[in-house]
């Protein structure tokens, strides 16, 4: 079995405060206006969530990124980012709000089924594995409906019109996700010197930044996706 | 064309660089080069993605090709600020593997075409700024920018975190953390040093003499003292040149100075005065280097050089019945562990290769100097040692011209290798001025970056000012006076030396070191494997099947883009590729070298 990890991307205004997400592991974001918030009401997600992508995260979403062990999260997952719904990904994002939350309710499972909903989408050959990391579209169906029948909602958003985010494994969880597993991190290299510079201003209370320290990926986002890729094919 | 509009990552005020993967608008796409994932251009969300800070927007957009659009671009961003022109200056006719660049006031853009190229010029970059961080006198706030920007290019740079770690507000708190950003364990030992050197107040290195050499009564006989200290000098030649060599920031570190002499005790102290951090490092750093060559271990960027060999021997074991102690810093006396080994059972010498190439620069005045052999290919090579210790032949140009440089000169160079280092070392260079002969035995390989092909012999002769002849093709432009034409003549050489190589694929090939075949190769291969047609799925499963790989169809369709040569996409289908006649030429003098080396 390829060795996935989820990936957690986020933006915050200081680096006290993206320490703090890093420390202590990400929670629900803080800024009610944000457009996760915004998005997951139109949603009828309840509680508000921490999101991550299975395999890879995007740039776009944050300039800070976090890999942590599948075991790291709980919650509920889907074949699909559902930010995307709303306006992203092609047809839903015409649908209306309650079609949207019938079409995300269809795909949704708990954490628990991630094994064997695995071995349907991407499967477990590695061709498959390899396309799903690189952010390539399924080959073999026209969206989740086909390879789950039984959901009872039908769409093929696996279609040339979207991107990956149409075919991306999503897990929301609404606790803070336990940061004491995380492997590794990468932000935008100017970021970083801000943080040394802010850590380097505690003195001696900032000692529990070393182990943080040492997860460091130099590169940014991309990066750093770039290089866990081959990690979780192999 | 494509253009770059931005990069992934925020401009900071508080630093003069930052990088990051390129953002290619093509058309109605917006592409990370580095994913090769495209979205949707949205003028909107792109304004917004640059607000946040998710992106960083040119001044003004870098056109580039559709087949160099195709690598994991990086752009690097520098703010030539006033009084640090020079640290921040990237010199291209030094750098060539700038790929398009830009300027907008004091902003200069430079595009790289992978991560990997960009981190040899970032280092490059790094020497610069820590050569000027190192050694100033007066420590101002642009050096704290200096700095910073150090971090961005390369947070995991062992002196760089050393110098950040000395300048933090709490240098002790800062340590653990510093060391955290470390990654190998050269690394760790190269941050030992530095933090050492930078910080601690007793870095004083001690060698005594017990029996022996050392009178009953007490004291050592004068001239013992003076061949001892004819002995450290000698040594110090070797070992400074090896610090200036692995360390480009640091300046060659002074005569070692003698701080205290216990004559009755015949114990010998020698120091790290309070000097610039630069200094102060080179010379601590030498003091290592020469405690480990008392025991036993020559520096490791060359052979065992016989004038240290013999220094070290000297003074290891004066007399069979003389004991040698040693220390450096607080540790405590110790005797030294052995004599230097001179022969290392995995070092080994190649050949003799006469390759034609032109001087390109000469380096610490004048100590090493750079030969250009192909287009991308530079080696520096001592002007001092060819490998035995002594001066090469032929270089006696360079005291007595001014024009030394861009001229064609056969360069005979022998390649020395460890376990895991390797190096070229000068033989001899005859500069081909109009009228002059020579024969040329290796041309620089086509296939392999950084191999030769050998035992060749090829006439070589500069029959007027501006034409040489190169076996049976001919040169022109050979009186370049600048770089620019110089590479010109280059280019031309290297078509020459690819038809060679081509043409007759028995020859040997000197391979460098970690030597591995490109990934072109294994699409050629599959392409050929598959009858010379195929579809790039096919491809992709055929690679990772024979080669145990997990190659992707965007990498193996950028191979098809960079060599249009030897890979086509089919007419009728552009996910197919046709392997052309010249791709099989190519293909056949590739299998020759794997069979050759595997």
């Amino acid at each position: 079995m390829p060795n996935y990890r989820w990936f957690h991307a986020f933006r915050r205004n200081s680096p006290k405060e993206v320490l703090d997400v890093l420390r202590h592991g990400p929670k629900v974001h803080p800024n009610p206006k944000c457009d996760t918030r915004r998005h997951k009401g139109t949603l009828g997600i309840d509680p508000s969530c921490v999101y991550a992508y299975l395999g890879r995260t995007l740039e776009a979403f944050g300039d800070v990124a976090m890999v942590l062990p599948t075991n790291a999260v709980k919650g509920k997952v889907s074949p699909f980012d559902t930010g995307g719904l709303v306006n992203k990904i092609d047809p839903i994002n015409g649908l209306t709000e309650g079609e949207k939350r019938t079409f995300l309710n269809a795909f949704t499972w708990p954490i628990s089924k991630m094994p064997s909903l695995l071995q349907v989408h991407p499967t477990d050959k590695k061709a498959q594995v390899l396309k799903y990391l690189d952010g390539i579209s399924p080959p073999s169906a026209a969206g989740p409906s086909v390879l789950w029948p039984n959901a009872k909602a039908t769409s093929a958003i696996w279609n040339a019109k979207n991107d990956w985010r149409a075919w991306t494994w999503e897990v929301r969880s609404p606790e803070q996700v336990d940061a004491s597993k995380l492997e590794q991190w990468s932000c935008s290299t100017t970021l970083y010197t801000d943080i040394l510079d802010y850590v380097d201003s505690l003195g001696h209370s900032a000692s529990w930044f070393g182990d943080i320290a040492a997860r460091y990926v130099h590169g940014g986002v991309s990066d750093l996706v770039v290089q866990w890729k081959a990690r979780q094919a192999a | 064309m494509a253009e770059i509009v931005a990069f992934e990552g925020k401009r900071n005020s508080r630093l003069f660089v930052a990088w990051g993967t390129a953002a290619i608008r093509d058309g109605e796409a917006l592409i990370n080069t580095t994913r090769q994932i495209s979205a949707e251009f949205d003028p909107a969300e792109f304004q917004m993605l640059v607000s946040e800070g998710v992106l960083t927007e040119l001044a003004a957009p870098i056109g580039i090709s559709e087949e160099d659009a195709a690598n994991p671009l990086v752009v690097l961003e520098i703010d030539v600020a006033e009084g640090f022109e020079t640290e921040l200056y990237l010199d291209r006719n030094r750098i060539t593997t700038v790929l398009a660049s830009s300027i907008s006031g004091t902003r200069h853009c430079y595009v790289f075409a992978s991560h990997e190229v960009f981190r040899q010029v970032a280092n490059t970059l790094i020497s610069q700024f820590l050569h000027c961080l190192l050694y100033v006198e007066k420590w101002k706030e642009g050096h704290d920018q200096l700095l910073r920007s150090a971090i961005a290019l390369d947070a995991h740079h062992p002196v760089v975190n050393a110098l950040r770690a000395t300048r933090s507000k709490s240098p002790d708190a800062f340590l653990p953390i510093a060391k955290n950003n470390l990654r190998t364990e050269e690394a760790r030992s190269v941050f030992e040093s530095a933090w050492a050197a930078f910080t601690h107040d007793d870095l004083r290195y001690v060698l005594k003499y017990k029996g022996g050499l050392v009178r009953d009564e007490g004291g050592i006989q004068i001239g013992d003292v003076a061949k001892l200290m004819r002995l450290l000098q000698s040594a110090h030649g070797v070992l400074a040149s090896s610090i200036a060599r692995l360390h480009p920031f640091l300046d060659r570190p002074p005569e070692t100075q003698l701080y205290e002499l216990k004559a009755a005790s015949a114990e010998f102290h020698f120091t790290v005065p309070p000097v610039s951090l630069g200094e102060r490092l080179a010379r601590y750093m030498e003091l290592q280097m020469f405690e480990q060559a008392l025991d036993g271990h020559v520096p490791s960027d060359g052979p065992a050089h016989p004038a240290l060999v013999e220094a070290v021997r000297q003074i290891a074991a004066p007399t069979e019945e003389t004991t040698v102690l040693q220390r450096l810093g607080a540790a405590a006396l110790r005797p030294v562990r052995s004599a230097i080994e001179v022969t290392d059972a995995s070092e080994e010498w190649s050949e003799p290769l006469t390759v034609l190439g032109y001087q390109s620069g000469l380096v610490r005045d004048t100590e090493q100097i750079e030969v250009n052999l192909f287009p991308g290919h530079r080696i520096l090579v001592s002007s001092t040692d060819n490998g035995s210790g002594d001066r090469p032949i032929g270089l006696d140009f360079l005291q007595t011209s001014r024009d030394f440089l861009f001229r064609p000169a056969l360069y005979k160079i022998q390649r020395w290798r460890s376990e895991s280092r390797e190096r070229f070392f000068l033989q001899e260079v005859v500069v081909m001025q109009p009228g002059a002969k020579g024969t040329a035995t290796a041309i620089h390989s086509s296939i392999v970056p950084g191999a030769f092909v050998c035992n060749l012999s090829l006439r070589v002769a500069r029959k007027t000012t501006t034409v040489l002849t190169f076996g049976n093709a001919s040169l022109s432009g050979v009186d370049a006076q600048a770089v620019g034409d110089a590479r010109k003549w280059m280019l031309a050489f290297a078509e020459i030396c690819r038809e060679l190589e081509l043409t007759d694929t028995r020859h040997a090939r000197l391979v460098p070191h970690g030597f591995k075949m490109p990934n072109l190769y294994e699409v050629l291969w599959a392409v050929a494997e598959l009858g010379g047609k195929a579809h790039q799925t096919e491809v992709v499963q055929t690679i990772n099947a024979r080669f145990s790989k997990s190659a992707l169809v965007n990498n193996t369709r950028r191979e098809v883009l960079r060599n249009k040569a030897l890979l086509q996409f089919a007419k009728t289908d552009s996910q197919v590729f046709v392997l052309t006649q010249e791709g099989r030429r190519y293909l056949g003098a590739c299998n020759r070298i794997t069979r050759r080396t595997q």
